[in-house]
């Protein structure tokens, strides 16, 4: 079932931060001649954010003076460098991918103008600068744009993964000239998602294995060494890979170990050993050690994903250096079935990391869930080492009372609260509190404190949404301190809900800070307009699992990238009003069924 | 409840506004509860004290050491920062109540947990 769910998230992210590997380009070839194009706003779009800022229709975009009156520049939103400059003509041209050799002329305007904004604010080292496109799929916006950054050794880590030289989608300035006549980019673009298998390019073996760290996604990193479709394909790849690069892990003072993994197969002990014995013209000098060897390499073959038609040959074969392993193995250390204090909605461990990852929680964050139940997302967070807080506005979970949600138990054990959860995975230094609160009706002081907030809001089907309020049925002289009496139940509509949420985190988040939330949303009626929004907050990705035929929940990750704003007082920025009925709507395939089975009952 | 926490938390009283904060603190049952120091979790929390809210609460609990404002270099400052973490995170008042200081509304805290709920005439539109 996870795996499914997985392939899910994957095949469905908008946003991804691997690549994958390429091979470096053609070599210059000759320049061809070029017809300029005449600058006209044809094709203009005004759904096209460039479009618009081209047109002077942004007026939050500040345009830098640019020479060339067919091009605009202004700094990115989102800067991976202290100059990140964005040149983009004013017509509106698609992805480099669609770029013919008539627009030789123009790419080499664009970069011209790019050193020209670079010369403006005084910065001359036009070797330390990096200058390229993004390519589909992980290019943003679809008018064509050049990147300019500098210095480039400045580039942050996370940017440096997106921004790599030589890596799939970043095409630097001279290579993206002559990938417009006939230079070769390998991709797995046409197995993202339908394999298990991805190959990416990645700066360093550090920064690989910090991710592995992270992960429950991924299971293992191998460097790869090579791979083809077959074996000779396979073998004919190893032969090509430099030698220096193998020799520092087959030296004869090594010991190492070759281990097979078959995806969707079972191979007998013979057939194995088999394949090992064919790399035997591998360099291999060191010593083979099966208990504890220095390094492990890795025979991976791919038999496809449909375990009813196991093919004879495998599709893919590949073979690296092992580097390190993701984190899988904390989906079954914190599985819900083992943990103490569990509730009808309790997360998926598996699922609450991902969401830490979301939130790119990191030691000594301060994060927050203000839905917070059991506690499941707190957990996720403190294993990474933030420091947690909670609020949920009812008062028996919070404190650990009343009826147990486990099958064959009847009322929660002393043991059985949120502070006790992190206690038996050894986390308890990271409880910082937990508060009975209304999330609609914050109790937290004016200021940025969290990190991050991670939460799973109550979609009103297995929980219900309430907030506070009066109503005429709570008798008249309320004791002064309401302790367990919760003065409750107004029924929360799911946008007032996210409408708080979101405004909520813009105030509290740091700069920076990330908002990690499930949207329930009825799949007929879905669109992305319904992705709820806020002028601090910047969507990062948007996830979507699949709950029933007609149902499914999105995970929606944001990032504030602005302080101030002025307040939303009303919530017609929220498309999302159309959900208000996911109760009913869930519920709608379940009423039509019964409906039916009620009608031929009948007849 | 911390008395970081406490220094996080205001009032939501209807037409309270920012002078909801700081609650005035009022303990009956408070434990020291030993918790692993971490300098550098420490210093990230003391640029985001309010410290006339922390001076207050600490007083009303009797505690002493209690830094009057944080000293030049406080990062590196291991013994500024126990005393800190001492304060913040060692000090848990299981019961007690918060007391908006303007409309002396109560908030209960009861095994360690406060509650904020407000009936809705009570709180801010």
């Amino acid at each position: 079932m996870m795996e499914e769910q997985e392939c899910d998230l994957g095949k469905s992210c908008a946003r991804s931060e691997a690549a994958a590997a390429a091979q470096p380009a053609g070599s210059p070839g000759e320049t061809p001649a070029v017809a300029a194009e005449s600058p006209e706003l044809a094709n203009y779009s005004s759904k096209c954010v460039f479009c618009r800022i081209a047109a002077h229709q942004e007026p939050g975009t500040e345009l830098l003076h640019c020479e060339n009156e067919d091009l605009v520049c202004f700094k990115d939103i989102k800067p991976a460098a202290p100059h990140h400059y964005l040149v983009v003509p004013k017509k509106h041209f698609e992805n480099c991918k669609y770029l013919k050799k008539d627009q030789i002329e123009l790419i080499e305007n664009m970069v011209t103008a790019g050193k020209a904004i670079l010369e403006r604010n005084n910065f001359t080292d036009f070797e330390n600068t990096r200058m390229g496109f993004h390519v589909s799929p992980f290019c943003s916006i679809s008018h064509l744009h050049l990147h300019v950054l500098a210095p480039a050794d400045q580039l942050s880590f996370m940017s440096r993964l997106v921004y790599r030289v030589n890596s799939y989608w970043f095409i630097t300035e001279i290579k993206s000239l002559l990938s417009l006549f006939g230079g070769q980019f390998t991709s797995s673009q046409e197995t993202y998602g339908k394999s298990p298998f991805w190959i990416l390019s990645i700066p360093s073996e550090d920064i690989a294995r910090n991710l592995m760290k992270r992960t429950v996604c991924a299971k293992s990193i191998f460097e790869l060494w090579g791979h083809g479709k077959c074996p000779e394909e396979l073998y004919s790849s190893l032969k090509n890979y430099p030698v220096e690069k193998m020799v520092p892990f087959l030296h004869s003072g090594s010991t190492y170990k070759i281990k097979i993994h078959t995806f969707n197969k079972t191979l007998t002990q013979e057939e194995k050993v088999k394949r090992i014995d064919a790399l035997e013209f591998l360099p291999f000098e060191g010593k083979v050690n099966l208990k504890k060897p220095q390094h492990v390499f890795s025979i991976l073959e791919d038999y496809g994903l449909d375990p009813n038609h196991i093919p004879e040959n495998p599709h893919n074969i590949y073979f690296g250096r092992w580097i390190a392993d993701g984190q899988r193995e904390l989906i079954e250390s914190y599985s819900v079935k083992k943990r103490h204090f569990i509730g009808n909605t309790s997360m998926d461990a598996g699922l609450s990391f991902i969401m830490a990852n979301h939130g790119k929680v990191k030691k000594n964050d301060i994060v927050f869930d203000p839905f917070v139940g059991t506690g499941g997302l707190l957990i996720a967070s403190a294993h990474f080492g933030a420091y947690v807080y909670g609020t949920d506005i009812d008062y028996n979970t919070v404190h650990g009372l009343g009826k147990a949600s486990r099958k064959n138990q009847k009322w929660r054990g002393p043991d059985e609260n949120i502070r006790a959860n992190l206690r038996q995975y050894g986390l308890e230094k990271y409880y910082l509190d937990v508060l009975v609160s209304d999330a609609s009706k914050p109790s937290w002081r004016k200021g940025t404190y969290f990190d991050a907030i991670i939460t799973d809001p109550p979609y009103g089907i297995r929980e219900s949404t309430r907030r506070t309020g009066s109503q005429k049925e709570i008798p008249k002289g309320i004791e002064k301190c309401p302790e367990s009496h919760v003065p409750v139940s107004l029924n929360y509509h799911l946008s007032d809900m996210f409408f708080d949420l979101l405004n909520f985190s813009a105030e509290t988040l740091v700069l920076g800070g990330r908002l990690v939330y499930w949207l329930p949303v009825y799949t007929p009626e879905y669109t992305e307009e319904m992705v709820p929004w806020h002028p601090c907050l910047r969507l990062i990705s948007n996830c979507e699992q699949k709950l029933s035929s007609h149902t499914s929940r999105r995970l929606i990750t944001m990032e504030k990238n602005r302080d101030q704003y002025s307040h939303l007082l009303s919530d017609h920025f929220l498309l999302y009003q159309g959900h208000n009925s996911f109760r009913e709507k869930y519920f709608s395939g379940v009423t039509k069924r019964i409906a039916k089975e009620e009608k031929s009952g009948q007849e | 409840m911390r008395l970081l926490t406490h220094n996080l938390l205001s009032s939501h009283v209807r037409g309270v506004g920012p002078r909801g904060f700081p609650l005035r603190l009022q303990a009956t049952e408070v434990r020291i509860n030993p918790v692993e120091f971490n300098p550098d979790f420490i210093a990230r929390m003391i640029p985001k004290v309010e410290w006339a809210a922390l001076l207050e609460a600490a007083d009303t609990l009797h505690l002493v050491e209690v830094p009057k404002e944080p000293i030049q270099g406080y990062e590196h400052n291991e013994e500024f920062l126990r005393k800190m973490h001492h304060v913040l995170l060692e000090v848990e008042v299981l019961e007690g109540t918060l007391q908006c200081p303007e409309s002396g509304r109560l908030f209960p805290i009861s095994r360690g947990i406060p509650n904020m709920l407000l009936s809705d005439e009570e709180t801010e539109t």
